[in-house]
Parts: C-alpha cells; sequence; structure tokens
C-alpha cells in the first residue's frame, strides 16, 4: 500500500517537471519568431512518434471500430481548437500562467454539466470550489 | 484577438473535450487515445499549414526545445494515466499535477520576464486552490 502511494506520486511528480518545460518552451520559442501554430504542429508530431515508440514496444492493439473513430475525429477538431486558442493566448498574455489557469476553470462547466445533466450531486463543498476558480480567474482577468 | 478571450474561448472547449474524452475513455485505453488525438491533429495541422503556407524555418535552438517540448508531452500523457490507474483514487494525481499552473506562473515571471502582480499570483493560488478541491472533493 505504501509503495503503490509512492509509486502514483513518483509518477505524478515526473509528469508534471515533464509539463512544466512546455509553455516556457514556446513561449521562448515565439520569442525566436516560430509562430503558435507552427509549434503546435512541433509538439503534436513529436508527440506522437513518443506514443508511437511506446505503442511499439508494448506491442498495443490500435485497431478501433467506425464509431469510436468518428468520435476521437470529432475530439481532434475540438482538441485543436482549445490548443490553437490556448497556445495562440500563451504566447501574447502577460504572463503564460494565466491563460492555462483560465482554460482549467473548465472545471467549473464540467462541474455544472454534470450536477445539471447527470444529476451528480452539487454540495457546499463544490459550491465553494467553483467559487474559488471563479473568484480567482476575476482576480486574474482584471 | 486579445488573451483573454482566446483563453476563454479555450475554456469552452476544454470542456466540450472533456465530455467526449469521458466518452471516448469507454471505448479506449487512455494511452491509445492520446495517440489517435495527437496523431490526428499532428496531421490535420500538418496539411492546414501547408494551406496557409506557413514557414517551418526557425533557429535550431527552437528546433531543438519544440521537439523536446513534444516528447515531453508523450512522457507527461503516459506517465499520468499511469500514476492515475494505480492512484487508490484518480482525483489525487489530476490534483497533483495541477500545481502545473501555480508553478508555471512562477517560472514564467522569473525566467521570462513576463509580468506577474501579487494581486493576481493571490487569484492564481485561489483558483488553483478551487481547481484542486474540485477534483479531490469529486
Amino acid at each position: 500500500m505504501e509503495s503503490s502511494k509512492h509509486s502514483w506520486l513518483k509518477l505524478t511528480l515526473i509528469s508534471l517537471l515533464f509539463n512544466l518545460i512546455l509553455y516556457p518552451f514556446v513561449k521562448y520559442s515565439n520569442n525566436l519568431g516560430v509562430s503558435s501554430s507552427v509549434a503546435l504542429v512541433m509538439y503534436f508530431v513529436f508527440a506522437s512518434l513518443g506514443m508511437i515508440i511506446y505503442h511499439i514496444k508494448k506491442k498495443t492493439n490500435l485497431k478501433i471500430d467506425k464509431k469510436t473513430f468518428a468520435i476521437v475525429i470529432l475530439t481532434t477538431l475540438f482538441m485543436l481548437v482549445t490548443n490553437l486558442s490556448m497556445w495562440q493566448a500563451v504566447v501574447i498574455a502577460p504572463n503564460i500562467g494565466y491563460p492555462i489557469l483560465i482554460t482549467q476553470a473548465s472545471m467549473i462547466l464540467i462541474t455544472l454539466y454534470a450536477a445539471i445533466f447527470q444529476k451528480e450531486e452539487f454540495n457546499i463543498k463544490k459550491i465553494l470550489s467553483v467559487t474559488l476558480i471563479f473568484i480567482g480567474i476575476v482576480i486574474v482577468m482584471l | 484577438m486579445n488573451w483573454i478571450l482566446l483563453s476563454l474561448i479555450a475554456m469552452f472547449f476544454n470542456f466540450v473535450v472533456f465530455i467526449l474524452i469521458r466518452k471516448l475513455t469507454k471505448r479506449m485505453s487512455s494511452s491509445v487515445m492520446s495517440l489517435y488525438l495527437f496523431g490526428i491533429s499532428a496531421i490535420y495541422l500538418i496539411i492546414t499549414n501547408l494551406i496557409l503556407e506557413e514557414s517551418y524555418s526557425m533557429p535550431k535552438i527552437a528546433f531543438l526545445l519544440l521537439t523536446t517540448a513534444g516528447l515531453a508531452g508523450s512522457i507527461v500523457y503516459l506517465v499520468l494515466y499511469k500514476a492515475i490507474s494505480i492512484a487508490p483514487n484518480i482525483g489525487y494525481p489530476v490534483a497533483v499535477f495541477s500545481l502545473h499552473i501555480v508553478i508555471t506562473t512562477i517560472i514564467s515571471a522569473l525566467f521570462l520576464g513576463t509580468s506577474l502582480t501579487l494581486i493576481k499570483f493571490i487569484g492564481v493560488i485561489i483558483a488553483a486552490a478551487g481547481i484542486i478541491s474540485l477534483i479531490l472533493w469529486k
């Protein structure tokens, strides 16, 4: 149990550490004249390469059915709009953390969606959390 | 377009992506899903940039940074999914991972010379606390 706790924490911290280099590198590249859409191509291409290597090593079965593929295509389109908007915001914002924070604030919409359409409990703790996020992003946007 | 409007657009579409990803994770593993999403995004953007005649010429250092960022991106997702799969509660790794918002804000101010006022930093801390508590109380 203890070892499992340390394992997930160690893995999460590794993931966090690698994620920390992403946006500063994009911002620095933009300072060198690389547009956010070109930077995003580079990011997706090399991230895909990394994942392909992983799946080849793991000999993963990559087959998916047509309906799943259709949802993947739809998700990709929305994901591209998200990333293009956020990366563009990252390179022009006064601090790269602000657009990342506002994008992550989609948690508010997710919580409200779950409460309205999936009848998930919307208790005092969730109201407090949503209020904190809302106050935080209003301060950042002022 | 200003950065606030772009961020709000990203926030809305991030919500839509989350709903769709929840559907997808019931049909395929997270790591296979990531490969498809990233791979198709790459192909789509390459075609779009070709049509728009975007220039790919860049200094060597920028190429190196973006290559590293891409490879790091694959590690981020694969390692995080692994952490989520072995954690006693899926919220724990996601909550710890959310700390990147605060750390990135500090790194940006310290190493990239971007602005960070005390009041805005407090705003980041408050919102990040809200995100983390929302994840942990789910």
